[in-house]
């Protein structure tokens, strides 16, 4: 297959990678969590990485700009960068009361992590999970992932962690996770991997923000897993605030049991290439789903969103509303699907994806797609590309505003209709100013 | 029962008319492909050396690639050696006057509602021209005399070729290059007939210049061939209506068409495709794998795509436009039917390279029965192109729980100043729509008829009135909307 | 023309008519009234053979027809009218296209002969002046963006072309102000004659000031549990139902 002769290398680098990785492990190997790595590798040795002609990347060259990254590959023992002590409050909004949670280059630092005890949220290291049957049964199916980047992150799992909402229980405070990438001393490729279960009636908000600092190339390959039980209630924000050196393939994996409510809010504002699977099965009836997503582009980023709505039982519904602002030399992708199964019927779906381009060097590749196996649904996607609207800019002007001022206050706008989906007060003003920030430098 | 009411039905629930099929002896190749075959098409056809190279060329590219799998479409791999590429109904050479046609020909033709003769005497009127192309060969043209008054040249390719060969070297290949896609180089190796028409400089083509492409030999492959040259300034309409006896095996079409649409010029091109679906339970049927694409060359012209898709098992046709003439226009208007066991993967693609350019599409699936409908299109906005327009709207109806509606629509835009929108909708005709239409004394059959009929108004509406003979029966549905 | 004998119809598990009794002759005109959920609805839908609807037992007669032998269409073909309450809209058919279709149907089964293009606008023109219908009503799709007032003066407008022999109006004055009122009642008097007969399903006595109804029957529970004269509609409107509740309620007793 001409996948796997093209991403021959790649490959090639992470074979060489795996063994040092086996051998790291000592008596380890022959557990049955090593088992399922070595299953997911073989998956990945198949499949290949993904080239241009992959209908899934074919508008983002992530294969390619790994390689050209990784030109000379680091260092199994990458890891230990992570041993410096970062100072957290740095990356904490201000006044924020949160459950935060602390990963430095892909691996749980427990002691720089801290949760308010009247919340009594379980987090556990994988390490300590694994013998759980729920944690292995759901660790054994991320071994049937499509995506290779998924598939390598399970390959490569060792230090994630297992985070468990029991049944009823409804967490207070929001759980803040802090992703620090520190590439001050190494490169190298990092792979956090958080699985989260909600349990029947609980009622949570969850948000993991990315960071980076030191200009050595860090990819982060995440796995994050989301399990939203019966009639619960999960709000999900996911914001990345790398530097532009950031090179981040995330899999967002979400299972819907019966009567729950997911909600996820996708902000993306820096790094220089991202890539976000958002892939949501609705697993039972009556399922509700929003989907909101902004990616502000400057400079020569190239950020892209790949979302799924799997609809398959009766009487669910999907909302989507993903927007975007592209810049100088930047690259935006949205791709949303919408599935709705023979079974599904009375499913309601909307999807709509908005952009505005501010320079001819922008692009943007847009793919909505239904997919639609009922007959008694409704479902509608648009979607449109332009520029700001000079009918309102002229109106601000003939009142006195610049011109500037007019476009800055349009685009704003435009980004506080996905911000405001954001229940994190401290959190959403933060990126806020991010976004007033940036605007004021386009 | 009203005239649209019976089209759509037939639309919808209709047996394959035109399933019959005519014992016409044959001159055919034999079977298989290789470079013999190339060799024998053109010897044929008695082509010169550089169209013979043309096709070797062709068909040594097509041995490196590879049959396309994106698709949205599932069939069981070809057998390219299983096909007959030539195959030309045995009769003298070109027949001067419609008296030296194969009378078994002509029987054809009446049946699928073409008559010939009766066209001769209708010389005058505004009419439509016609070039019959059965199997792989044109059989008869009509009208040539009045349009070469007028400058315009209408005949089969392969007449072309001889005729005015400055005209095919310097277009053929021009728009759909040899080595496009897989199917376009198939066809460039092994293409057997098909039409060719230049309209000259301002002229407009007084009427609608028409192809009926007939698969009738079993075993055999359609190749055929269009190329429509419109000059500065002239109009013309073009349509092309299809069809192919009913039999078990499936049979591969893999046509090109090519238009050429230079300075304030502009081509409407409709098309009702009604090749056979294969039976109820997803027997047999056409292969319907087809290239065709379009230049508005120069500035101020404009290329309109209009098909009825209602045929073929499996239908993989992105009729398209280069839109690279400032202010050039390109339209895509269509109505897929499936039905039982058929797919259909189609769509157009705008590729906006001038100022100003504008496009539209207007894709209305229908899926009933087992059947997969599915648009795929792409509207890419290049970096130079100021100003671009386009507009998509992509609506499903949905008719049983068995059948799935799919839309890809690809948007790709380089330059800030595109507007670009796209819609779509999903929906199915509704119980309380179909008592309502019951308690006013509509049957169901017919109301279904009726709401497909209004649902897919927009795009019929786009057909030529002059569309004659198999599509008469559409008349009525154009009609609608004009009354009241 | 109409006898209802003993009819009992129930959606899902629950019985909604109770044993109806009716007889409708031709030339006259009956209103329906009872109080919300009383099954008036129902029975206009029983009639006009909606499938959701289930007859347990009793029985229909249509002009010496059995009605559950029809499909919704035939009733239609045979002279049964159903104004609907809430007009379905379709979107992409024009109502011209759907009258004509309509029209020439139940024509077609009547044994008169089709109309052509020329000889329906005429008549569609005749029937428009009549129920005050703009030409760009019939020009856009059948009741989709209609108005509430379009909708109900489009379905007697209906009426008017299918001409037919029973006509039940469903609600037709409810969501008119007294301008549409006195349009749809002034379409609805012009129709009538000795030849058919009206059925008014209504919970106002408001429409029957201007459509004066033969006999008045009250349905209360899925059973009609007082006729009369129009006299009884006045009464109902000034003395509410809860009187009526208290009748049958003391009855049951």
């Amino acid at each position: 297959m001409t996948t796997i002769r093209k991403t021959n290398s790649l490959l090639h680098s992470f074979e060489v990678y795996f063994s040092q990785f086996e051998r790291s492990l000592n008596g380890e190997s022959q557990t049955g969590w090593h088992k399922l790595r070595k299953k997911a590798f073989q998956r990945l040795v198949e499949n290949g990485f993904p080239d241009r002609k992959h209908e899934e990347y074919r508008y983002t060259p992530i294969t390619q700009r790994i390689e050209k990254a990784l030109q000379v590959f680091p260092e199994f023992d990458l890891q230990k960068s992570g041993d410096k002590q970062p100072d957290i409050s740095a990356y904490l909004p201000q006044g924020m009361k949160a459950n935060v949670l602390v990963f430095v280059n892909g691996i749980y630092h427990a002691h720089l992590s801290k949760c308010i005890p009247d919340d009594k949220l379980h987090v556990e290291e994988l390490t300590d999970a694994i013998g759980d049957p729920e944690v292995e049964k759901y660790l054994e199916e991320s071994v049937s992932h499509t995506d290779s980047f998924a598939l390598l992150n399970t390959a490569f799992s060792t230090n994630g962690i297992v985070l468990k909402v029991s049944r009823n229980q409804i967490i207070q405070n929001p759980i803040y996770i802090i992703h620090i990438t520190d590439g001050s001393s190494n490169n190298g490729v990092i792979q956090p991997r958080i699985l989260t279960l909600f349990d029947k009636n609980s009622q949570a908000t969850v948000a993991e923000v990315f960071f980076s600092e030191g200009d050595k190339t860090i990819i982060t390959n995440a796995f994050t897993e989301i399990r939203v039980g019966e009639n619960a209630t999960v709000r999900y924000i996911r914001a990345g605030l790398e530097n532009n050196q950031a090179l981040r393939v995330s899999n967002i994996s979400v299972y819907q049991e019966e009567s729950s409510t997911f909600t996820s809010i996708n902000v993306d504002m820096d790094g220089k290439l991202i890539r976000n699977n958002l892939n949501i099965i609705q697993n039972g009836r009556g399922c509700e789903t929003h989907m909101y997503g902004f990616y502000l582009l400057t400079d020569n980023m190239h950020i892209d969103n790949h979302t799924v709505v799997d609809h398959k039982y009766p009487d669910s519904q999907s909302n989507e509303l993903y927007k975007g602002i592209m810049a100088n030399k930047s690259t935006g992708v949205f791709n949303g699907k919408i599935y709705v199964r023979q079974d599904a019927q009375r499913t309601n779906a909307f999807q709509q994806n908005s952009n505005i381009l501010l320079s001819n060097d922008a692009t943007i590749n847009t793919k909505p797609q239904l997919e639609i196996w009922a007959d008694d649904v409704k479902c509608s996607h648009g979607c449109t590309t332009g520029q700001i609207d000079q009918e309102q800019i002229f109106y601000m002007r003939s009142r006195g505003l610049d011109e500037v001022q007019a476009k800055t206050i349009l685009l704003h706008a435009f980004a506080l209709d996905i911000l405001n989906h954001i229940n994190i007060e401290e959190l959403r003003s933060m990126l806020d100013l991010k976004v007033i920030e940036k605007l004021n430098n386009i | 029962m009203s005239k649209e009411e019976q089209l759509l039905k037939e639309f919808t629930s209709m047996e394959y008319e035109h399933g019959w099929s005519v014992d016409i002896e044959a001159d055919s190749a034999p079977m298989g492909l290789n470079e013999d075959i190339v060799r024998f098409i053109s010897a044929k056809k008695n082509e010169p050396d550089w169209l013979l190279e043309w096709r070797l060329k062709a068909y040594r590219h097509w041995l490196t690639i590879e049959e396309p799998k994106w698709p949205n479409v599932t069939y069981p791999k070809i057998n390219y050696q299983d096909i007959i590429y030539y195959s030309a109904p045995k009769q003298k050479v070109k027949p001067e006057n419609l008296d030296e046609i194969d009378p078994e020909l002509i029987e054809t033709f009446n049946k699928l509602g073409i008559n010939i003769e009766e066209q001769k005497r209708l010389t005058g009127v505004t009419s439509v021209a016609v070039d019959a192309v059965i199997d792989s060969v044109s059989v008869a043209t009509t009208f040539k005399d009045t349009l070469a008054e007028l400058g315009i040249i209408f005949c089969s390719f392969s007449e072309a070729v001889h005729e005015h060969p400055e005209l095919v070297k310097k277009y053929l290949g021009s728009v759909v290059p040899m080595t496009d896609n897989y199917f376009a180089t198939l066809n460039s190796a092994v293409f057997s007939d098909g039409s060719f028409a230049y309209i000259p400089k301002g002229v407009h083509c007084p009427m609608e210049l028409s192809t009926y492409f007939r698969i009738n030999a079993a075993n055999t492959g359609q190749f055929e061939r269009t190329l429509l040259v419109v000059d500065e300034g002239a109009y013309v309409s073009y349509l092309e209506g299809c069809t192919a006896p009913a039999r078990d095996e499936n049979q591969l079409h893999a046509a090109v068409v090519e238009i050429y649409v230079a300075k304030n010029a502009e081509c409407k091109y409709s098309t009702v495709q009604n090749w056979y679906p294969g039976n109820k339970d997803g027997i047999g049927g056409v292969y319907n794998f087809v290239t065709k694409r379009g230049i508005c060359a120069g500035d101020n012209s404009k290329i309109s795509w209009t098909q009825v898709e209602t045929g073929s098992a499996i239908t993989w046709k992105y009729p398209s436009c280069i839109l690279k003439g400032d202010n050039s226009i390109g339209e895509f208007y269509s109505v897929a039917v499936t039905n039982n066991y058929q797919q259909a993967d189609t769509g157009t693609k705008m590729i906006h390279i001038g100022k100003n350019t504008k496009s539209r599409i207007v894709s209305k699936g229908v899926s009933a029965g087992k059947s997969q409908n599915s648009y795929r299109g792409l509207v890419r906005i290049n970096k130079r192109a100021e100003n671009a327009r386009n507009f998509s709207q992509c609506d499903s109806l949905l008719m049983g729980d068995q059948c799935g509606a799919h839309t890809f629509p690809y948007i790709e835009v380089h330059n800030k100043s595109a507007q670009v929108e796209h819609e779509a909708t999903t929906s199915k005709i509704g119980e309380d729509q179909l008592f309502y239409c019951n308690q006013r004394g509509i049957s169901t059959e017919d109301a279904v008829a009726l709401i497909v009929n209004g649902y897919a108004k927009e795009v019929l509406k786009q057909l030529p009135m002059e569309f004659a003979v198999e599509a008469q029966k559409l008349l009525a549905l154009t009609l609608e909307g004009s009354i009241g | 023309m109409l006898k209802v004998k003993n009819l009992r119809a129930s959606v899902g598990d629950k019985e909604i008519l109770r044993g109806i009794n009716l007889e409708v002759n031709a030339g006259e005109v009956h209103a329906i009234m009872g109080p919300n959920g009383s099954g008036k609805s129902t029975l206009a839908s029983v009639l006009a053979g909606r499938e959701e609807y289930k007859v347990t037992s009793g029985s229909i007669t249509f002009l010496g027809d059995n009605l559950f032998d029809l499909s919704p269409e035939e009733r239609a073909w045979k002279g049964l009218f159903l104004a609907f309450q809430y007009p379905v809209e379709i979107p992409g058919v024009s109502t011209t296209n759907f009258l004509k279709t309509a029209v020439n149907n139940v024509r077609e089964h009547r044994g008169l002969k089709k109309l052509d293009a020329v000889s329906f606008l005429k008549l569609m023109r005749e029937q428009m002046k009549l129920m005050d219908i703009d030409q760009s009503l019939v020009n856009r799709s059948l009741n989709e963006g209609f108005s509430g007032g379009e909708k109900k003066r489009n379905e007697i407008f209906q009426m008017a072309l299918l001409d037919p022999k029973l006509a039940i109006l469903d609600e037709t004055d409810s969501g008119l102000d007294i301008d549409a009122l006195k349009i749809v009642a002034n379409g609805v008097n012009h129709l009538k004659s000795s030849n058919n007969a009206i059925i008014i399903v209504t919970h106002y006595q408001r429409l029957l000031e201007y459509i004066v109804p033969d006999f008045v029957h009250v349905l209360f529970n899925g059973q009609i549990v007082k006729s009369g004269t129009k006299e009884l509609a006045i009464e109902l409107e000034e003395k509410g139902y809860d009187w009526i509740r208290e009748e049958v309620e003391g009855i049951s007793i």
